[in-house]
Parts: C-alpha cells; sequence; structure tokens
C-alpha cells in the first residue's frame, strides 16, 4: 500500500518538481506559528515580559490548531515521497511520538489557559506556580523535541545514504 | 574573492573542528546549531508577524502600537542575534556551502534591507509614539511599510529554507 502511494500522481510531482521545495518551506512557516507561539506563550507564563497581559494569550491558542493543520498537510505531502523509508526510519517515528504527545498535552493547556488567565490576570501573578508551571514547560519542550527529531532525521536513520 | 575567503576559512582551525565528523558530539554541533537557529527562526517571525499585523490593520490590541512594539522589539533584536551566531557558527563549520550559494546571498541582501525597516520603526518610535497612528496618511504609509516587511520576511525564511536545495541539479529530492 505504500508503494501505491509513493506512485500517485500526487507524489511523483511532490518528488519531482516544486513540490518538495514548496511543502518544506510551508513545513518551516507552520513549524514557526507552533513552536514560536509556544515559546512565546510558555516565557511569558514563567515570567518573563511581565507587562503582556495573561488573558491576551488565549487569543494566540487557536492560531497554533491552525499552524498544526499547515505541518499535517505539508508535514503529509513531504511524506508520501518517500512513504516506507519515513515510516522506518527511527528518528522520524520519534518525531511522530513527540507530535502526538504535544498535540494531546498543548490541549490540555489551551483548557487550563482558557480557565486560568483572567484569574491569574486579576491576581497580578508574575508567573505561574507549582503543577502549572510543570506543565508549561513540558509542553514547551515536547515541541522543542518535535524540532529537533525532525532537523535530525535528515542527519541520522535510514533516510539518506551516509 | 569570495572564493578566496571560503577556501581561507576552511583552513582555519575553527572550522577544521566544526567539520570533523569522525567524532559524533563534535558533529553533533552543527545539526543542533540549526535546531536553534530554527527555534530562533519560529520567535522571529512570529513577533514581527504580529507586528506587521498590526500596522496592517489586522490584529486589534487594546495597546497603542509603541507598546505592542515595547513588548515584541526585545523577542526581535534576541531572536536576531541568536540567529545571527548560530548562522556563522554554520558558515565556519561549511564556508562554501552558505558564501557560494544564491539562496544565502539572497537571504543576506533582504535581511539587511528589512532590519533598516525594524529600526527605522524603533527610532520614528522613540521620537514620537503616535508616529503610526498619528493621521490617515502615516496609517497607509505604515501599511506599505508593513507588506514590504512580511515580504521581506518570507523572502528571508523562504531562500534561508531553499539553500540546501539551489546546489542541486535534476533528480528526485
Amino acid at each position: 500500500m505504500l508503494d501505491w502511494i509513493a506512485n500517485t500522481d500526487y507524489a511523483t510531482w511532490v518528488r519531482q518538481s516544486w513540490g518538495w521545495a514548496f511543502s518544506l518551506t510551508l513545513h518551516a512557516f507552520g513549524n514557526a506559528i507552533v513552536v514560536g507561539l509556544i515559546i512565546i506563550i510558555t516565557l511569558r507564563l514563567l515570567g518573563f515580559f511581565k507587562t503582556i497581559p495573561y488573558t491576551s494569550l488565549n487569543r494566540l491558542l487557536p492560531v497554533i490548531w491552525v499552524g498544526l493543520v499547515i505541518q499535517v498537510l505539508s508535514g503529509t505531502t513531504l511524506w508520501v515521497s518517500k512513504p516506507a523509508r519515513y515510516l522506518a526510519d527511527g528518528m522520524f517515528q520519534f518525531k511522530l511520538f513527540f507530535v502526538i504527545a504535544a498535540s494531546i498535552v498543548t490541549i490540555y493547556f489551551h483548557q487550563i489557559l482558557n480557565r486560568e488567565t483572567p484569574r491569574w490576570q486579576s491576581a497580578g501573578l508574575a508567573a505561574v506556580q507549582g503543577n502549572t508551571r510543570v506543565w508549561v514547560v513540558v509542553t514547551a519542550l515536547l515541541w522543542a523535541s518535535v524540532l529537533v527529531a525532525g532537523r535530525l532525521t535528515a542527519y541520522l536513520g535510514q533516510l539518506y545514504h551516509a | 574573492m569570495l572564493q578566496g575567503f571560503v577556501e581561507w576559512l576552511e583552513q582555519t582551525p575553527a572550522s577544521l573542528f566544526l567539520s570533523n565528523t569522525t567524532d559524533f558530539w563534535t558533529w553533533l554541533i552543527i545539526p543542533l546549531s540549526q535546531c536553534v537557529h530554527i527555534i530562533s527562526i519560529a520567535v522571529l517571525l512570529i513577533s514581527v508577524g504580529i507586528l506587521n499585523l498590526r500596522l496592517l490593520g489586522l490584529q486589534n490590541s487594546r495597546q497603542s502600537f509603541a507598546q505592542l512594539a515595547g513588548y515584541l522589539m526585545p523577542w526581535i533584536w534576541t531572536s536576531l542575534i541568536v540567529l545571527f551566531v548560530t548562522g556563522t557558527l554554520q558558515t565556519v563549520a561549511e564556508p562554501g556551502r552558505e558564501l557560494l550559494n544564491i539562496g544565502f546571498k539572497v537571504k543576506m541582501l533582504l535581511l539587511a534591507v528589512v532590519v533598516l525597516v525594524t529600526l527605522f520603526y524603533e527610532r520614528s518610535l522613540r521620537r514620537d509614539p503616535q508616529y503610526w497612528e498619528f493621521s490617515p496618511e502615516r496609517r497607509r504609509m505604515g501599511k506599505v511599510l508593513a507588506s514590504v516587511s512580511l515580504i521581506l520576511w518570507i523572502g528571508i525564511a523562504t531562500s534561508g529554507r531553499l539553500i540546501a536545495y539551489l546546489d542541486m541539479r535534476t533528480g528526485d529530492f
């Protein structure tokens, strides 16, 4: 079945023309949206740039999901060009694992922010405390792991000849 | 002349150290530098995105443009510094890959222009915080400059991403 995917017109077009470079570029911008917003939100919640109101962070969260959709679409386009090789590659498997883990944690993170930001804002909190702090850092580290694993797929594993 | 500089740089101790692929931990330095580079790109693009979308009237917030710029400029300059440091590290490791590549040259040219635009934003706001909201003409100028900035930033990220592919001849990716 993976061979069938790789031989579709779409996959062939991606492999042999500007489809690959275009999807890769889109994937870079989608990555900027997801990881960039997560980092900015994380740093604010940890107490940097205290003048940014907590409640203004809520508006950024839906944009993260838009970024994730861009990543799934561009990522799938890149994947279909060599589906079996990607699935067999350890670093890529690592990355997919982190994408799933990070997405689940981010759903939870989104709910916490929607619920708690007004309270944090009116309490004049400098930074989030306790368990929330741990979740904030974990979310950022999971997305950073996606990024690093993605970058390292080009270097380690089965994808490219040594 | 550039070729001569590349050849000189390739022979420096720093370059030879970084391009030594026999030791795993040394070899890992450049991929990790690229990861930091990518994270900084993410923070930078979001920051300049928000700033320019505000000038285009597509982002609403209760703060004035000057206040928004006040939050975002530290992110912008910090990420540009990190990008410069990691970029230099990567170029020293593989001088020809960057310095002789058309994508890299385009990227540096666009970067020089957009840094000037960003400095202009900062300077104008320091002189007059209302500078960009002062009148319809100013707001129109802001929209033009914001559009130009966004196109430049997108061009920079795209040409940077394509460096790896611009030396390739025909064939499958």
